[in-house]
């Protein structure tokens, strides 16, 4: 709370102004990807997403409004078209971009002029049909990994997928199968975590601890866990670039290459604060 | 899984069809752009032999003509 000093002499002391509230990444840093509509890193600089608007397909770079997606100039670039995303800015600091160079694989963010908003969260969401994107630099699999993605699974006859291999085989750190239902991992072969065919907003966390346990939660409840010892295999996109592409809505994806498990809870509270998504 | 789209034997037939969506809507527009191809093909890499495929989109329609129903072997 500012300060007056002196009673009634309107002068401020800007240093006794209240601490900018830490982001997610802030508190738990060395993130290998992170890919969000909002601000995940103070220090963070860069754009948040590159979009292509519908009535010309020229492209523009969307930054934040403080740690909020910069909608006006969303909205100003679209006009009274359509939005896709092109390009999801990864905020760790390691500048790997997650692109779509094909416009029918882009997802939508801007619909006739408005926002998309999730039906269920009411938060701005990106809208994906048969879309994936494609990772600038390949991500290798380490012993100790953590992953989440939050999304508004719409079909049953849609997939969805975190971070994967675009050749549809392995690894996948989420993989939620069209139909059957299945949330699987696959850091070799598949570990199915639950069946699940309801639709539905998510935060789905994976993880693998130091004695090869993968485990799994939705919306912060434990699923059934599997073991998988295999390292070295490389994620090269967010979704499957093959014929089941992802469908649903998405907002975020972050991935650790080391171990945040201890940290599950202040993470999931810190996700779902903002995105609620249960 | 039952796709609507078009089929090609040879996957260069496969990558002229994608071109010419891609000049058809003027794409790239900017050479700093991401955007490079309108759709893009597919390969139907479980099937023998192996083909190439693109899935039907309205918007495509008047380049590539009528499309066709064809299988295709998936995963899932």
């Amino acid at each position: 709370m500012p300060v007056i000093l002196g009673g009634n002499t309107g002068i401020y002391l800007a240093s006794l102004a209240p601490p900018a509230p830490s982001l997610l990444l802030d508190t738990y840093p060395n993130a290998a990807v992170a890919y969000s509509l909002r601000k995940l890193r103070t220090a963070y600089s860069g754009n948040c997403i590159r979009v292509r608007r519908s009535v010309d397909n020229a492209e523009q770079d969307i930054a934040f409004s403080g740690n909020d997606l910069d909608t006006a100039s969303l909205l100003t670039f679209c006009g009274a078209g359509n939005g896709f995303v092109t390009t999801w800015y990864d905020q760790s600091g390691n500048a790997n971009n997650s692109t779509q160079a094909t416009a029918a694989n882009q997802a939508q963010i801007v619909s006739s002029g408005n926002l998309i908003l999730d039906p269920i969260t009411n938060k701005i969401t990106t809208t994906w049909t048969t879309d994936a994107y494609t990772l600038t630099n390949t991500i290798t699999t380490v012993q100790l990994m953590y992953h989440y993605m939050v999304f508004n699974r719409t079909s049953n006859s849609s997939s969805a997928a975190g971070l994967s291999k675009s050749n549809n085989t392995f690894p996948t750190m989420l993989r939620w199968l069209a139909t059957l239902g299945d949330m699987t991992t696959r850091l070799n072969s598949v570990i199915i975590h639950s069946t699940n065919t309801t639709t539905g907003s998510n935060l789905v966390t994976t993880l693998r601890d130091g004695s090869n346990v993968v485990k799994m939660f939705r919306n912060s409840i434990d699923l059934t866990t599997g073991t998988s010892s295999n390292i070295g295999a490389t994620f090269d996109s967010w979704g499957n670039a093959n014929a089941s592409r992802n469908g649903g809505n998405y907002a975020e994806l972050v991935h650790w290459n080391n171990d945040q498990e201890a940290n599950r809870t202040g993470i999931e509270t810190n996700v779902n604060t903002y995105w609620n998504a249960y | 899984m039952l796709i609507n789209g078009y089929k090609y034997t040879n996957e260069q037939d496969a990558i002229d069809a994608r071109k010419q969506c891609a000049d058809y809507y003027g794409l790239p527009v900017a050479p700093e752009d991401v955007t490079q191809y309108w759709v893009d093909y597919e390969t139907a890499e479980l099937d023998n032999p192996i083909f190439w495929y693109i899935v039907f989109d309205s918007s495509i329609e008047i380049i590539l003509g009528e499309p066709t129903e064809f299988e295709v072997i998936t995963e899932e």
